[in-house]
């Protein structure tokens, strides 16, 4: 059952993987249990399929769909203690770039992990981010970018927040093909994800920090 | 023997270096700052390409919307861009430039195949409107796109069509971002009719020339390859393509060596990079 579960997420069939999680609580799995050792390995594993070249943006959209089904079942009966590990989160592309694919992946896996996210689409101004961090009181900002050329307005919105006094109550954590751990020390964002999977560990590494 | 044709180099890295401001659309710059879109063909032209292509990869309908831009000044950017490379092309042929949509088709994604296919007829249409001798559909990262691009443009036109897609180097090999196959892709592409199918963009010169030994080996001179020069790097909030016109000439000559009878460049290359390998290629039986 626990690998019909993996399978489901794996293929990406949303509604399998509600199923297969309700009835592996029926069956006294617990929660937690469920989370840890299937939903979030398996996910990874999707990550790592992908760096491989097993599979691709299609099924990696449709595995994301599939663990937001599964977790929606577990997410209630989740301990109280884990959710205070967890944060209010701003997602966006950065200005000038509208490309959303990675972002969009990005928001999925941070709900699914348990965090209030707010997704502000793409081609966002520094401004924008910001703003919905204060209005949201989020603990973290992270902003994506595709383009080498687009990435450098990142450093914008660290500015920004910076001149809000911010920094240290939210953090920042930047993604996206171009983006490297250099260029997030550079810019001083907190946080660097080369990937949906890693943003997901990274958000939780900062989360610890600014709270 | 020199029957190569040589592709011109990237137009947005040079527009980015003239001033354009980070995300601007290097497409608008047709209408804005024509004298410097047209600098960069004359550079290559004189640089030896023998295909001058036009500044227009993002100018459909749907990117000029996703971009906050009225969708209405299409076949104006289009039609300008045609007549600017004409003008700096000389003697050397000019390409109409058409990219992808930027968004994912439907049922991954929200772009409906009919916008689709309207926004490429748009586009198509004022470029084949003006003086262009073939059609360049590039850069796109999914066959299918590809394949709808194909069949808007041969809905408005009869000019030859050269596509390319956009591979990215996996532990398995290389694919688009949607799992297509680089060699059953070319091959579809070229049952469609295309005049050349290739790759470009995404991949190094060093990379693609893996690349371009499997589809040369198979497809010979119907490929053409333009990678970009090397992966960007940020230097000191510049952005920096590692691969010298050297480097990239040498690994553009192995390809040429492996069947590709057309060849040029991606991100990062400059009219220096089209020099180095417009020479190499002169010098190469010499």
């Amino acid at each position: 059952m626990r690998e019909q579960l993996a399978n489901a997420l794996l293929s990406g069939d949303d509604i399998a993987t509600r199923d297969l999680t309700a009835t592996l609580l029926e069956q006294g799995e617990s929660p937690v249990g469920i989370l840890e050792d299937i939903l979030l390995p398996t996910i990874r594993k999707a990550g790592d399929l992908w760096e491989e070249g097993e599979l691709f943006i299609p099924e990696l959209l449709q595995a994301s769909a599939a663990l937001k089904a599964g977790l929606e079942v577990i997410k209630p009966l989740l301990p109280a203690s884990s959710e205070s590990m967890r944060g209010t989160i701003i997602v966006g592309t950065i200005q000038g770039d509208i490309h959303d694919i990675g972002k969009t992946l990005v928001a999925g896996m941070l709900e699914s992990a348990g965090h209030r996210v707010v997704d502000l689409g793409a081609d966002v101004s520094p401004q924008s981010f910001v703003g919905a961090a204060q209005r949201e009181a989020a603990q973290l900002i992270c902003i994506s970018a595709l383009l080498t050329t687009t990435m450098l307005n990142q450093e914008s919105v660290v500015t920004e927040r910076n001149n809000a006094a911010l920094q240290g109550r939210v953090g920042i954590l930047v993604g996206g093909a171009p983006v490297t751990r250099e260029w997030a020390d550079r810019i001083g964002a907190e946080g660097y994800a080369p990937d949906a999977f890693r943003a997901v560990q990274e958000a939780a590494r900062l989360l610890a920090i600014v709270q | 023997m020199s029957s190569i044709l040589l592709l011109d180099g990237a137009m947005g890295s040079m527009l980015l270096s003239a001033g354009l401001e980070t995300g601007g659309m290097p497409d608008l710059w047709n209408i804005t700052q024509p004298g410097i879109v047209q600098s960069v063909h004359q550079a290559y032209r004189d640089a030896g390409a023998d295909i001058i292509t036009t500044n227009t990869f993002g100018a459909n309908p749907a990117r000029l919307k996703a971009n906050g831009l009225d969708p209405s000044i299409t076949t104006k950017i289009n039609q300008e861009a045609v007549r600017l490379a004409r003008e700096a092309a000389g003697h050397s042929q000019v390409a109409g430039d058409i990219g992808p949509t930027g968004m994912l088709l439907e049922p991954v994604g929200p772009l409906r195949k009919e916008d689709a296919l309207v926004s490429f007829r748009v586009q198509a249409e004022a470029l084949a409107a003006g003086d262009v001798d073939l059609l360049l559909l590039e850069t796109f990262f999914s066959l299918d796109e590809a394949l709808l691009a194909l069949q808007a443009v041969k809905e408005v036109c009869a000019i030859p069509v050269w596509v390319s897609l956009t591979f990215r180097k996996t532990r398995r090999g290389f694919f688009t971002i949607h799992g297509d196959k680089p060699l059953e892709s070319l091959r579809v592409l070229l049952g469609h009719g295309v005049q050349k199918a290739g790759a470009n963009c995404t991949l190094s010169s060093a990379d693609m020339k893996i690349l371009a030994k499997e589809l040369c080996q198979q497809l010979g001179d119907r490929v053409f390859l333009q990678p970009n020069a090397g992966e960007p790097r940020v230097v000191d909030r510049t952005i920096i393509y590692p691969e010298s016109p050297a480097e990239f000439a040498g690994n553009m000559l192995d390809m040429v060596a492996s069947g590709a009878e057309a060849v040029g460049g991606c991100c990062g290359t400059t009219p220096d990079h089209i020099r180095e390998l417009h020479d190499a290629l002169q010098g190469r039986h010499t």
